[in-house]
């Protein structure tokens, strides 16, 4: 067994792995995005060396877009990215339960990656059934252009992805369980490692239900059965030859009872993140410490029970829709716990304004606006109006995306230091922070505008249309679609300051001092070896108590790694 | 405060020609058996309380039993959709209701495949049990004798033989459905049919794989903790797809 | 005095929950007409199937969601 030994298992360099995946995955997810916004607000644009975007490769986008981000960014790059990098010296280990089991998931998480990519290239293109893929329209050839080799391109790359994000679970699962190091009970843990614990719990639970799901779409499309797709079903003017009554709410449920955990998969790591910096900056403990770690778990659990919310409007029968509603109505209680933590965490401190906190600001400012919409449209009554609008959108990109996305800088800022040995620039951080904040507000907020005017989601042409009352109604939001395409490319546009930063902090000589932010979690103490390096020597580290240890006048901390003495906090 | 060592040059130096030939003049070379700091898994590095012999097994074993959530959750999946797709049916021109749904005939063959299987988990548990064996254990962590991995390779091969033919049974119990026209694609109730046994006999072909490996864990790695390890997660996963077979099995033979 | 006062915090957070859950519970049994439609075409029994499917499914989810969290309680 030397696997410990070799740098290709070491968990920072998977973790790298991983989030150079995710990279490049919001590399072309963003480009998609910037496209379907061109193409909404001037639908007789034509893309340079492609020519006009017809309806299809609109959807196709969409697709694209939607499966990139939620599976290869916002799951890949908090949960197993940073779990990775930052998971194993947080609880006082030295290195991941399974490290070659662990580099095989990254692996194939990459490979799903190039197979998904793989779809713009094959005959009929990418698939256009979105990112739920909802059958009849996923389970047949006859759909669409890219519902042929396309669709099946799609299947084969998330199947791969669920099988990589169980494996790494199970390894992030017991890496908490059985490696934490002297002294770190369970009290003790970082609210990020409960975040990650969580959430790979989940992931344990779920992905293996949608890969089932697949496997039977699979079935559906190429063995004639008929899981999904009802008798005498007509696509596209051609009966669909299959045996069986099944229906496509049976996929509804299936998926979304992987979806909705998938998306608190999303968030989880970054609300434990969130926790940890703002007690950080602010100089305080994080208010009622263990009512978070219950609320983490609590999270987890009842997200597992709401999953119908997505399909109120799906032929539900109305009675599981309302005890579905009761569910997620439930659930935006605990969420609501950890943003009333948060603010009474930094209630009338005087947190250090770094980059890392602002961003960590920005997720609860996110969180909360995104979090609003999350119990209007768990209402069915509500929701029959709202579903399939841009208001979901607005839901979702706020809450997910967005704060997704906050969380993903907030850390990256958080723990540069500890990963490169240097400071992201201050002054461009703020530039970037100031962007990005502007950018996400000023593109997401019309949406909701948009959606309560009644823009469907996921339709190609806004304009031009029928000039029915539906489509008189439309065009009173064209300028506020205007304004939506401008932000976006605002927001794309305010990421330049930060890859300048990293460039240029990357090039510099300036080495960050030991623990720069007066942290008081374990990851910081481990400055003193190289945690970059393969050896098995002894971490020699206890963990004497739980996080964020700020003396109640602020000046000074005790770390979880010091026996007794306290550090004094640098002065402001 | 330094971990007890072993010195890195053993493991390095050449079995063949050192062996002993039971006169007790060398000393064992099968030096990494176990015990402390082996195999990278420094016990210093562990708090205290967690620094033993046991510790990778139960790491492992933690593992194994997330996975086999995963696994069950996969099953379950299926099941509910098979409850559903059961009772659909659809209205026809005249307004009737029809349900297609044809019981498939279970082949009798499946009730001598799960006697097999349980035979199987049988002879695997006598395999993880002689694994652990104190008295044996002891002798071949010294370097006295193999005879705990030469017991549970015994074992393990006959649950290999009982595992393939289970594999080969349920390939009798296919062709003896397509001899009678019964195929995936016939019925709603024969795509359930056919998507669990062959969706289950996947997770036990990967079992058996896992038994291939651990014979050859077996004669090939030099720590008793690894051979422990491997036997010990394949027979925990072993059983629990025989579990979940005889779960299974009573859903198409009663419940359908 | 201080544990008065947190006691009543607390029953004030009961109280708002329930009317929080009250509002969901309101609506009970309304869908939108396609649902109805579509739920009175569907025979009982196929109901009763859906709803042993969505107990099935989120009840294992569930139980090995709480199993996972009591699983570790038992390592220090
Ligand atoms: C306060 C708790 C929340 C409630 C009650 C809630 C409720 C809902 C409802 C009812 C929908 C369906 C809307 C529709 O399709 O008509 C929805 C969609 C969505 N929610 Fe939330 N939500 C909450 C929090 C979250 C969080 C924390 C995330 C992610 C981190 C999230 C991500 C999403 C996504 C991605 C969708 C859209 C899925 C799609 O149709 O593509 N929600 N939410
Ligand atoms: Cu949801």
């Amino acid at each position: 067994m030397t696997a410990q030994h070799s740098r290709w298992t070491h968990h920072r360099t998977v973790g790298f792995g991983y989030v150079a995946i995710s990279l490049a995955a919001a590399c072309v997810g963003t480009v998609l995005s910037l496209l379907m916004r061109l193409h909404l607000t001037w639908p007789a644009w034509s893309l340079p060396l492609h020519g006009l975007i017809l309806p299809e490769e609109y959807l196709a986008l969409v697709t694209m877009h939607g499966t990139l981000m939620l599976f290869f960014v916002l799951t890949v790059a908090p949960q197993s990215g940073f779990g990775n990098l930052i998971l194993p010296a947080q609880i006082g280990a030295r290195r991941m339960a399974f490290p070659r089991l662990n580099a095989a998931s990254m692996g194939l998480t990459g490979l799903a990656l190039l197979v998904l990519l793989a779809a713009f290239f094959v005959p009929g293109g990418s698939p256009i059934s979105g990112w739920t893929a909802y059958p009849p329209l996923s389970a047949t050839a006859l759909a669409g252009p890219g519902q042929g080799e396309g669709m099946d391109v799609w299947l084969a790359a998330i199947a791969l992805f669920s099988l990589a994000s169980t494996l790494g679970a199970i390894n992030t699962l017991t890496t908490i369980v059985k490696l934490r190091g002297e002294g770190m009970s369970w009290q003790r843990l970082p609210l990020t490692v409960w975040g990650w614990f969580t959430a790979a719990l989940l992931s344990v639970l779920v992905f293996s239900v949608l890969l089932a799901a697949l496997a039977m779409l699979f079935c559906d499309r190429h063995l004639q059965s008929g899981f999904f797709l009802p008798t005498g079903d007509l696509v596209n003017g051609v009966l669909l030859q299959h045996h069986g009554d099944g229906s496509p709410l049976l996929w509804l449920h299936l998926f979304w009872f992987f979806g909705h955990p998938e998306v608190y998969i999303a968030i989880l790591p970054g609300m434990g993140l969130t926790s940890m910096v703002l007690a950080n900056f602010a100089h305080r403990r994080v208010f009622a410490y263990r009512l978070m770690i219950a609320t983490t778990l609590l999270i987890g659990f009842l997200g597992i029970l709401v999953w119908g919310h997505h399909m109120f409007v799906a032929g539900l029968n109305p009675f599981a829709g309302s005890a579905f509603a009761l569910s997620s109505m439930a659930i935006a209680l605990p969420s609501s716990a950890k943003v009333l933590s948060w603010l009474a965490t930094i209630w009338r401190s005087r947190p250090r304004l770094t980059t890392p906190m602002l961003f960590a600001l920005g997720f609860v400012s996110l969180f909360i606006t995104g979090g609003l919409t999350g119990p209007i449209l768990a209402q069915p009554i509500l929701d029959e109006y709202l579903h399939n609008t841009f208001f979901v959108v607005a839901h979702f990109h706020l809450i997910m995306a967005m704060a997704g996305i906050f969380g993903l800088f907030c850390a990256t800022y958080y723990w540069f230091p500890l990963l490169f040995g240097r400071l992201l620039s201050e002054p461009l951080g703020k530039l970037h922070f100031a962007g990005t904040l502007i950018g996400a507000y000023g593109t997401f907020l019309p949406m909701h505008l948009t959606g309560l005017a009644g823009e469907p989601r996921q339709y190609a042409q806004l304009t031009g249309g029928g000039s029915g009352p539906a489509g008189q109604l439309l065009q009173t939001t064209l300028p506020l679609q205007h304004g939506i395409t401008y932000a976006a490319f605002f927001l794309a546009c305010a990421q330049l300051p930060f890859l300048l930063n990293l460039v240029l902090t990357l090039r510099s000589h300036l080495l960050a001092t030991p623990n720069p932010w007066s942290a008081t979690t374990m990851e910081w103490a481990s400055q003193d070896f190289d945690e970059a390096s393969t050896e098995d020597k002894p971490t020699g580290l206890v963990t004497y108590r739980g996080p964020c240890h700020y003396s109640e006048d602020g000046v000074s901390f005790l770390p979880q790694w010091e026996s007794g003495a306290t550090s004094t906090l640098p002065p402001e | 405060m330094s971990p007890i060592l072993t010195p890195p040059e053993i493991d390095r130096r050449h079995r063949a020609h050192e062996s002993d030939n039971g006169s007790g003049r060398r000393p064992p070379t099968d030096k990494l058996t176990g015990g402390n700091g082996e195999g990278g898994d420094n016990w210093n590095d562990r708090p205290q309380g967690r620094r033993g012999p046991r510790e990778r097994l139960s790491q492992v074993r933690m593992g194994l039993f997330f996975g086999l959530f995963a696994v069950l959750m996969f099953f379950i999946a299926i099941v509910s959709a098979f409850f559903v797709t059961r009772a659909s049916g659809h209205f026809d021109a005249y307004s009737h209701y029809v349900n297609e749904w044809l019981p498939t005939t279970i082949p009798s063959i499946l009730w001598l495949n799960t006697a097999v299987l349980l035979l199987s988990s049988a002879s695997a548990e006598m395999a993880r049990r002689s694994m652990f064996r104190e008295v044996d254990v002891m002798d071949e962590w010294i370097g006295l004798s193999r005879r705990t991995s030469q017991r549970a390779a015994a074992w393990l091969s006959v649950t290999l033989g009982l595992g393939g033919l289970f594999l080969v049974g349920q390939w009798i119990a296919w062709d003896q459905l397509a001899a009678q026209h019964v195929f995936f694609r016939s019925n709603p109730s024969s795509h359930f049919f056919f998507l669990i046994t062959i969706a289950h006999a996947i997770h036990l072909f990967i079992g058996v794989s896992a038994l291939i490996a651990a014979l050859i864990g077996l004669r090939r790695s030099h720590k008793l903790a690894s051979r422990q390890i491997l036997v010990d997660a394949t027979v925990w996963y072993w059983h629990a797809m025989g579990l979940l077979w005889i779960f299974l099995f009573v859903l198409l033979e009663y419940g359908q | 005095m201080k544990g008065r006062l947190r006691t009543n915090l607390l029953r004030w957070v009961w109280l708002v929950s329930l009317l929080l859950l009250g509002i969901a519970a309101q609506s009970f049994g309304q869908g939108c007409s396609q649902c109805l439609d579509n739920t009175r075409a569907t025979p009982p029994a196929v109901q009763a199937a859906y709803r042993k499917a969505i107990y099935l499914l989120g009840g294992t989810g569930a139980a090995l969601f709480i199993a996972g969290t009591l699983f570790i309680r038992r390592e220090r």
